[in-house]
């Protein structure tokens, strides 16, 4: 008897029945690729690293013959075990060509190693180790990845001493110490064949590199040991490495974001799926009941019914979510191999936890059955007692035209049946609002502040005035050529501010630990200009701010004096503040701009900054831009947002990921209002019969269902705007690892985020409502017969 | 008088299973202005198919309907709707109304949808009421339509039929769901609409029911066996002398 009720239910609302089995397999999906991606990601640098076989210390050199004195020496500390080496190609970027011509204008330097007997693992975009090639193919990771002219299948030239070799890029690596954007050296792993051919050309020497990798329980002895020794190109431990991730990190992060967001749709979706399938039931409840069902067989009823549709749903769901995990991830794990040891694990525990959310979802809302009397039941849960109106409206006198009154007296005959909806379309658009936020921020100029540079007009590039000024024997070379550009400037009525942050390389001391440390300095601006993590800006040219990891890497913290070598004399510095800097792996430090640098000790430097008398901007902005590149010819010339883009190298990654995730959100979007529509219709098939049946047209019914949608996506705007912003800044979690945790300042672009996604989002809305809607088309007046 | 609904050679047929069910088999009707049409029959004889579809509710498979001279299977489902709603009144059996809306709404929904210039919500709304009041249901017009009775419902839903002031009601077993005393109630409401000049078509099982009419379509399989005239119902007409002569007439029939 039980099971033949059973049967006939599932028969009789087949399609409530695969409403709900959807909704649980969405829920599923999400649930389970989500929690997945969460894991993935948190424990994620540890994992990719493990896989990888990254070492705990690397060292780059030119030099074969010192990377094999090191070997030796650092063998024999106890604290290091399995050091390493093996020989690259180490050449600049004017090397590859096509056709002849240079082809890339990557600044880092190339790395090519052969695919057999490297150190650590390499992967391909499948997350595949790379262990083979065939002769004449290469895989290429880095920088060259978003080359135009390195696409998969593209061919180019290696030209290295007197050999030249054509090689086919057969796909792209993922190189987990060299690869990311920070780093940003790009890496060929050619086939052994063709490493083998070029090693033999005559005068090969000088393109040949050493990498040398070890493992040790005290990477501060391996530190300290090379900190004496001269010709490492690069040298840093596994925790500097993973800080250049920060990015991908980020960008990890919002995908987690998204997941979570997903997930708490779907159990919201699934609460009230279920409530108000419970409810559709309570006839049949109250005819149970009437011929003698006890209350514990009604429910259990329902529990088997909905265990059978959660197990099936799930089953299916669990399955769908790799795919869709996969997809999620793709962009955040370009760089990077995501994964877990236990995935499989939480995959059967989080689809249990789904089964087990489905059935106490249908227990909570079951429990009504124990109350109500058979007749209760049978008047749909209402106790039939209560006598006042129903809706805030009056047909009567509204002024809203008849298939809005329709709608909108829905909405508030039933605010709790829709308010649910609404609450998960405004956490849908909350969620892209959100992405859109933080995705134009990683790509904006108010990030200016984590590369430790002030805002400015205009960012020009010219290599050759900082080298002139590198080669000056004048200390003040390059503020004179600061001056010359203000001239050039004036002359040209653009009477402007130049000025430029520099990085000047010293030598650092601190409790007996010596170490080369980059500063920044900057003649023109104020110490207090910058961010700081912790303490007070430098006031005089005995303080100084030091970067987090280089803090670290000394021992050191706030309040601390060390020693600093400048222009040869040896004095003490006071640190008064911590930054964080996504520039030299965050090993920074800043000047104050009393401390008298010389232009000789310069290393590197930023483009030199624009701030123009006047307030400009729009027309005026792009001629003088027009001006500036016919006076200067700079290799560079960006604003605040593109000087960012440039220095981060996040903004394709950023950009993909933004529209992948708004593809999905939208997609979801577009499948949850078809399918609660869907089952609209089914719940509300006699009254639309009904409507039918009295003379209302089957466009007007139409047009009622899809304005319901609307009014309820305009109310979830409203309430999106207003959370739009606090929500942004649960956001600040991921900004405070890149160290902008003291308030940074969203990028938002109101006509993007408040304006163009909420119309995508209304019309996507109304599409799926209406298009799902042309079903009613096939309800027709007669109907009303037959609806029982 | 003159016709107001007119039938012939009116054939419904459903295909159930790959096979073939002629319900309605060349039915041929006239329905006269100020006229109660009762349709009686045995379960399955076609009863509702034929209301339903000389009501435009549904397309007849073969055959033409005209309502007041104008032929309705030709006219597209926009016309038919319109058609429905300003010149028709539809009670069903189960009391169907809006959940959404309160029970005065539900009555003045067609009044509104069909709105003349000239007229405003507010007469609408003041007609509804006077409906509503000359049905004795005055009292739940702004409750939920799950908190009034069979019987008050059933009389909101004629309020309801009653607000486009049709040509003709369409009445569906109106008192199918309904106990004896809500029944007499309702059909007495009906009769008092009839005498009013009201043309109503309705179908029933119940003899009590029927009497009220002033004339029964008595059909089997498909096709009107017989018809029988009992005049109109009038307020001091013996009703049970109609009861007990359209009773042995149906025995007649066989029913």
């Amino acid at each position: 008897m039980f099971f033949r009720i059973l049967r006939k239910d599932l028969k009789r609302k087949k399609t409530m029945n695969i409403i709900l089995l959807v909704f649980i397999i969405l829920a599923s999906t999400f649930a389970i690729s989500g929690t997945d991606c969460a894991v993935s990601v948190f424990g994620g640098l540890d994992y990719y690293m493990e896989k990888a076989e990254a070492p705990d210390y690397i060292v780059l050199t030119r030099n074969s013959e010192l990377a094999d004195q090191w070997i030796a020496d650092l063998s024999a500390m106890d604290s290091v075990t399995n050091c390493k080496k093996e020989e690259i190609f180490f050449f600049s970027s004017t090397c590859l060509l096509k056709n002849g011509e240079r082809v890339s204008d990557v600044s880092n330097a190339v790395m090519g190693f052969p695919v057999s007997g490297t150190i650590i693992n390499y992967f391909d975009r499948s997350d595949r180790v790379i262990k083979e090639l065939a002769e004449g193919e290469v895989y290429i990771s880095g920088p060259l990845v978003s080359d135009e002219d390195f696409k998969v299948g593209s061919t180019f030239e290696l030209t290295l001493a007197d050999e030249t070799i054509t090689l086919k890029v057969a796909g792209y690596a993922k190189d987990a110490i060299f690869g990311t954007s920070a780093m940003g050296n790009p890496s060929l792993i050619m086939s052994d064949a063709d490493y083998q051919r070029v090693r033999a050309a005559e005068g090969i020497k000088p393109y040949l590199g050493t990498r040398v990798y070890l493992n040790s329980t005290n990477v501060n002895e391996v530190k300290d040991y090379l900190g004496l020794q001269s010709g490492i190109l690069f040298d840093g431990d596994i925790e500097m490495i993973k800080t250049t991730y920060i990015m991908d990190m980020i960008v990890a992060g919002m995908v987690v974001l998204l997941s979570i967001g997903l997930l708490l749709i779907a159990f919201v979706l699934l609460g009230h799926t279920i409530k108000y399938s419970v409810v559709e039931e309570f006839r049949e409840i109250g005819v149970m009941k009437a011929v003698g069902l006890k209350n514990r067989a009604i429910r259990g009823l329902f529990l088997v019914k909905y265990l059978g549709l959660a197990i099936v749903g799930t089953v299916i769901g669990f399955f769908l979510s790799i795919p869709f995990e996969h997809a999620l991830l793709e962009e955040a794990s370009r760089n990077m191999v995501f994964g877990s040891e236990n995935l499989i694990l939480i995959r059967i525990l989080m689809a249990i936890i789904i089964v087990a959310v489905v059935l106490l979802f249908c227990y909570h809302s079951t429990r009504k059955v124990k109350k109500l009397s058979p007749v209760d039941a049978m008047r749909n849960g209402m106790p039939g007692e209560r006598y006042h109106k129903k809706g805030l409206l009056s047909l009567a006198k509204s002024h809203l035209p008849f298939n809005s009154y329709m709608a909108a007296n829905d909405i508030t005959a039933s605010p709790r049946q829709y308010s649910m909806i609404i609450l998960i379309f405004a956490m849908a658009m909350v969620l892209i609002m959100v992405l859109a936020n933080t995705a134009n921020t990683l790509r904006s100029g108010n990030l200016a502040p984590l590369l430790s540079v002030t805002e400015s007009d205009a960012y020009m590039t010219l290599t050759d005035s900082t080298m002139k000024a590198m080669a000056s024997d004048d200390p003040y070379a390059l503020m004179h050529e600061m001056e010359e550009i203000e001239r050039v400037l004036a002359e040209n009525d653009m009477p402007a501010n130049v000025y430029v942050e520099v990085f000047y390389k010293y030598p650092v001391e601190f409790n007996g630990r010596k170490s080369q440390v980059q500063f920044l300095h900057c003649a023109e601006t104020k110490t207090a200009d910058y961010e700081y993590t912790d303490g007070y800006a430098p006031e005089n040219k005995y303080e100084i701010a030091l970067g987090e990891v280089l803090l670290k890497e000394l021992g050191a913290e706030i309040g601390d004096k060390i020693w600093i070598t400048i222009n040869g004399q040896r004095e003490e510095y006071r640190i008064t503040a911590s930054m964080i800097s996504l520039s030299q792996l965050g090993q920074v430090g800043r000047l104050h701009p009393d401390v008298d640098v010389h232009s000789q000790d310069i290393s590197s430097g930023y483009p030199f900054q624009i701030d123009f008398d006047e307030k400009v901007s729009g027309k005026e902005l792009e001629r003088r831009f027009d001006r500036i590149r016919e006076l200067f010819q700079p290799q560079e010339l960006l604003e605040v947002d593109g000087f960012v883009e440039s220095s981060t190298k996040a903004a394709p990654m950023v950009s993909a990921l933004k529209n992948l995730l708004l593809i999905i959100t939208i997609g979801v979007i577009f499948l949850m209002t078809a399918l609660m529509e869907r089952s609209f219709i089914s719940r509300e098939r006699r009254e639309i019969a009904l409507s039918k049946a009295l003379g209302i047209r089957s466009r007007d019914v139409l047009v009622h269902h899809a304005l319901r949608f609307m009014f309820m996506l305009l109310i979830s705007l409203i309430l999106a705007m207003i959370f739009c912003i606090p929500a942004t800044h649960l956001m600040d979690a991921i900004f405070a690892v890149m160290g902008a945790g003291k308030g940074i300042r969203y990028k938002i672009k109101p006509m993007e985020v408040f304006v163009a996604y909420p119309l995508i989002l209304l019309g996507v809305t109304v599409a799926a409502a209406f298009l799902t809607a042309l079903y009613t088309k096939h309800i027709h007046a007669v109907d009303t017969a037959d609806v029982e | 008088m003159s016709t107001v609904l007119e039938a012939k050679d009116l054939c419904k047929t459903y295909i159930v299973n790959k096979k073939q069910n002629n319900v309605l088999k060349n039915v041929n009707l006239k329905i006269e202005e100020g006229e109660m049409v009762a349709i009686m029959g045995p379960s399955g004889s076609g009863k509702s198919t034929l209301l339903y579809s000389i009501s435009g509710m549904d397309r007849p498979t073969a055959g033409e309907v005209f309502f007041e001279g104008k032929q309705m299977d030709k006219l597209s489902d926009n016309e038919l709707s319109d058609l429905r709603l300003k010149k028709m009144g539809f009670i069903f059996q189960q009391m169907y109304m809006m959940r959404n809306l309160s029970i005065l709404d539900n009555v003045i929904l067609p009044g509104i949808k069909a709105k003349q210039s000239g007229v405003s919500k507010k007469d609408i709304e003041e007609r509804g009421r006077s409906l509503l009041r000359k049905f004795d249901v005055a009292q739940i017009a702004d409750n939920d339509t799950s908190e009034a009775s069979g019987g008050q419902l059933q009389r909101a839903c004629i309020a309801r039929s009653m607000i486009n002031n049709p040509k003709i009601i369409f009445a569906d077993e109106p008192t199918g769901a309904l106990n004896r005393s809500a029944s007499d109630e309702v059909m007495e409401e009906l009769a008092k609409l009839n005498r009013e000049d009201t043309t109503i078509m309705l179908v029933t099982h119940d003899v009590k029911v029927a009497a009220k009419c002033s004339r029964l379509l008595f059909i089997v399989d498909g096709n009107i066996k017989a018809e029988y005239n009992l005049g109109r119902y009038e307020a001091n007409s013996n009703l049970r002398d109609r009861e007990r002569s359209l009773s042995n007439w149906l025995m007649e029939q066989g029913w």
